[in-house]
């Protein structure tokens, strides 16, 4: 079948040993301090938007729900599902989605999450943990209650991001994960796409064609 | 489908390329705008030139203590609850991922694009162990229901235009015409939906592995690698060895580069970060998870002080963008899963065949590819280097002929006695050049003369006119 | 005065040595004292690239021998220079002693045109007709000196000089590629010859003979308007 991972391992050595002897020591380069975006909301919304994703920029908190409410409507979304994380019950999500026409489902942790039913769902709504300012880049951690299939199944993707959880980019993003691994992790930087017919850009292959990102500033 | 097509040899797959205007309109009107693309998204990065210097460190740094990173990874990837497979080479891997699927009760399998698989030819084999195969990244799934390899690492349908994948469609579908590329998109996405929720395993590759946490990277824009990692049952990566790196910043400064490389994205659409099985609290994701770990060659390139750095490769696909023979003649002449500037010198170690050994022949050396290579690997030094590496290996009768030559040649132009006398020979032999003339005969004369004229060679050569004026 | 080595290249000796003559009046022309030394053959390049990397390194120390005694080796090929240039990293690198005497030619090695713009040459030619030019690849990528055939010719008074569409593509030479993948070679011939059919000039000029060969007699071939030169030959033009 396979090799051991003692045979595979020496073979790897015994290559290293016989390239190594005209070969200068590799020394390490520092990558480059990546520049500082001036106004991290304001360059995540412009990124986001230039690769086709949707921003809304909200001040506070208290305005989220009503704002998913219209997207919800917008989408003419008949079955929502959101995530149960507890991030998002700050929101007033549910009441607010409570006057719409859609059917809402939450999911909960531990039950094993019915994936054929999130294939139904039109709109998906989860909260992202993180994101990133200079490429308009959503960093989301499926868990308990947040399944990794809710976000890329449903043609409309609805996640809610607070200002103050941007990192400038990804190398800041990256040390910090580095510090504190955690999987999975999900970057999504706008819808799903392609160009593979003819170089002809089409949203909407496997994942969503639409990424709306509420931003929540912390008025 | 195999991605090497090498029924026909290097030279009539070239001819045959150079004659296929649909081939020659495809790739007229696709590749440079790759090329364009890398470009903007660079002159747009004032820190490309350095992320550029920092990430090829950190590739052969990591090249440097190979084992020792793999070691970690493994280690990492068990302890997180997945199964790591070593593979000495294709036919190794292939039974490794079969053995999986049938201990699986594996009957579909759903998959995404991977270089390493189509490396291996694993889909074949697995057609063959009774297996049913979806290529599910779109220009993946085209290829595969055209009964063909894909022709570029990033685009696999790059050759094909709109109006054949109209055709294609209608055929293999049985469905009604779709004529715009939104309608065909959506009419494969609906159907592989059935096949990513009712498949029992996902096989993709990797771009990156991280050796401090076990982690898997995979960068996308459909999100068909997301759903082949997530939705099956089992989940089978196949990797080549040389994609593992230290930590999380390495990856950082990579992720950086590879998509603006590529298509001039600052960021794919995804890019997953995996731990194998699912977490114990989470509630979707594979229950199962297997990292194959591919050598196939690779210890032989690393072996060579030359042609280590070809293993800093990140399959980005820029130095295909640039090459101006990749740029006409396409990928699927090349023969091998990777083709372009990076596939012609990894070929000849990893494939290994006469025919493979061929391909650092087909270039100009005009260094285009290395001056876009995200890590600046020095792709006409590894050329050169597998040039001489076929020379040496050369036993065949036309090898030995063109030794013969070389050495007559280096014999000739270590005299300036040697070389006066020859190069009179020439003078006299050709004279009153015609294209009928007997100098054709000449090695490679005719090969010149067919397309191109060729000035007689002065009477006086520039030597005799110095002497003669100033000597 | 120190002498200026001229290394003129088997192809500019045997098919264009105009090309060589032209050289040594503009090296002439700096104040350069030009001496040709006359055991002179070749870089060895064309071995290298064949994948004959022994059998070129006894060209590379015959090269280092012959020229090391001047105080500089000017050549009018980019892709002879750019050899030279690769010897210690090269051919001779695992030859220490080899190794530094080739880094210490190879420093006092130049293209022509890169050394004549860096002696703030003035052309005192005159020519007719639109020039593009076509820049070397090796002179381009390997010596970074891409720029300087243009830089001099825009310097001739009254020159028509275009912008060639694509110029950075290579032509298709590539030594023993010309021969051996034929048909690739002259199809990306036949792609630059568009881009100089494109901007209308009667002239695309190089800074190597090996593209000029290949480019000339492409044109000559198809019956094409445009004739292919060495800039030396036009910096060098009667005025």
């Amino acid at each position: 079948m396979g090799e051991t991972r003692a045979e595979f391992l020496a073979r790897v050595r015994d290559a290293l040993a016989r390239g190594a002897q005209s070969l200068p020591g590799e020394r390490p380069v520092s990558p480059p301090v990546m520049r500082f975006p001036p106004d991290p909301a304001a360059s995540f919304a412009a990124e986001l938007e230039a690769v086709g994703g949707r921003v809304h920029r909200l001040e506070s908190a208290a305005e989220v729900g009503v704002r998913v409410a219209e997207l919800v409507r917008e989408e003419a979304a008949g079955r929502v599902a959101r995530a149960g994380t507890p991030g998002l019950e700050d929101f007033g999500l549910d009441a607010a989605l409570a006057t719409t026409p859609a059917r809402l489902e939450i999911c909960r942790p531990g039950a094993p999450a019915d994936v054929r039913s999130l294939a139904d769902v039109d709109l998906a709504i989860t909260a992202a943990e993180a994101g990133l300012a200079d490429t308009g880049t959503l960093v989301l951690r499926p868990g308990p209650a947040h399944p990794r299939a809710l976000s890329v199944l449903a043609p409309v993707h609805v996640a809610i991001l607070r200002e103050e959880d941007l990192h400038p980019h990804l190398a800041a993003f990256a040390a910090s994960e580095a510090r504190r691994p955690r999987h999975p992790c999900i970057l999504v930087t706008g819808p799903s796409r392609t160009a593979d017919i003819e170089m002809i850009l089409t949203r909407g292959v496997h994942g969503p064609r639409t990424l709306h990102v509420v931003l929540v500033g912390s008025g | 489908m195999s991605g090497a097509s090498t029924e026909a040899p290097f030279g009539e797959r070239i001819d045959r390329a150079l004659a296929d205007t649909g081939l020659q309109r495809a790739l007229g009107g696709t590749v440079g705008r790759l090329a364009t693309a890398r470009r903007d998204a660079f002159a747009a990065l004032p820190e490309g030139d350095a992320l550029r210097d920092a990430a090829r460190a950190a590739k052969l740094g990591a090249l440097a203590s190979l084992d020792r990173h793999l070691e970690a990874l493994a280690r990492a990837v068990e302890a997180n609850g997945g199964h790591v497979h070593w593979a000495r080479d294709a036919a190794q891997a292939r039974t490794i991922v079969i053995d999986i699927a049938h201990r699986a009760g594996a009957q579909t399998v759903v998959k995404s694009k991977s270089m390493a698989t189509e490396e291996i030819a694993l889909n074949p084999a697995l057609e063959a162990a009774g297996l049913r195969v979806v290529e599910t990244d779109l220009g993946e799934y085209i290829v595969q229901q055209a009964g063909e390899a894909p022709s570029h690492i990033i685009v696999p349908a790059i050759h094909k235009t709109r109006a054949d994948v109209t055709d294609l469609f209608e055929r293999v579908h049985g469905t009604d015409r779709k004529e715009t590329a939104e309608a065909l998109t959506a009419e494969a996405r609906a159907r592989l939906r059935q096949d990513f929720l009712g498949a029992e395993m996902g096989i993709t590759g990797a771009n990156f592995a991280i050796a401090a946490t076990g982690s898997l990277v995979i960068v996308e824009n459909e999100g068909n690698a997301r759903l082949c990692s997530t939705l099956p049952r089992v989940h089978v990566a196949v990797m080549g060895m040389e994609k593992v790196v230290p930590d999380w910043p390495t990856v950082g400064t990579l992720l950086s580069l590879l998509a603006r490389s590529a298509t001039g994205q600052r960021m794919t659409s995804y890019v997953s970060v995996l731990g194998g099985p699912r977490g114990d609290d989470e509630v979707d994701g594979p229950e199962e998870f297997h990292l194959v770990l591919l050598d196939n060659g690779r210890s032989e390139l690393l072996a060579d002080p030359v042609l280590r750095e070809s293993l800093a490769c990140i399959r980005c696909g820029a130095c295909l963008n640039a090459c101006p023979v990749y740029g006409r003649i396409g990928g699927h002449a090349y023969g091998f899963a990777v083709p372009g500037p990076i596939g012609a010198v990894v070929a000849p170690t990893i494939q290994g065949t006469p025919d493979a050994a061929a391909l650092p022949f087909a270039s100009s050396l005009c260094g285009a590819c290395r001056d876009v290579c995200p890590v600046r690997i020095d792709l006409p030094r590894m050329l050169l280097a597998q040039r001489a590496r076929a020379r040496r290996g050369d036993v065949s009768g036309l090898g030995r002929a063109e030794r013969g030559l070389a050495r007559m040649a280096a014999r000739v132009l270590g005299s300036e006695r040697r070389y006066r006398v020859a190069t009179a020979l020439l003078r006299g032999l050709t004279r009153g050049l015609s294209r009928f003339g007997p100098a054709q005969r000449l090695p490679g004369v005719a090969a010149w003369t067919g397309p191109r004229t060729l000035p007689e060679p002065a009477k006086e050569p520039f030597r005799r006119r110095w002497e003669r004026d100033r000597g | 005065m120190a002498h200026t080595a001229l290394f003129v290249t088997c192809l500019v000796d045997q098919f264009l040595p105009e090309v060589g003559e032209a050289a040594v009046r503009l090296l002439e022309q700096v104040g350069c004292r030009v001496a040709f030394p006359p055991e002179q053959t070749c870089c060895g390049q064309p071995l290298s690239n064949g994948g004959f990397p022994n059998e070129a390194a006894p060209l590379a120390r015959r090269f280092i021998e012959i020229f090391e005694p001047y105080e500089a080796v000017v050549t009018p090929s980019g892709s002879c220079a750019s050899m030279v240039h690769s010897y210690a990293a090269g051919l001779l690198a695992s030859e220490p002693a080899w190794r530094e005497r080739a880094a210490a030619l190879a420093a006092r090695t130049f293209e022509l045109c890169s050394f004549l713009r860096a002696r703030d040459f003035v052309p005192r030619a005159r020519v007719e007709g639109r020039v593009a030019v076509h820049p070397p690849c090796h002179l381009l990528r390997e010596l970074g000196q891409g720029d300087a055939p243009a830089a001099l010719l825009a310097r001739v008074p009254g020159i028509d000089l275009v912008s060639l569409p694509r110029a950075e593509a290579c032509c298709g030479f590539g030594g023993s590629f010309s021969v051996q993948h034929a048909d690739l070679s002259t199809a990306m011939a036949d792609d630059k010859l568009a881009a100089v059919a494109e901007c209308g000039a009667d002239w695309v000029a190089s800074a190597d003979t090996g593209c000029l060969l290949h480019l000339g007699g492409r044109l000559a071939r198809t019956g094409a308007r445009a004739r292919a030169v060495h800039v030396a030959e036009l910096l060098a033009a009667p005025s």
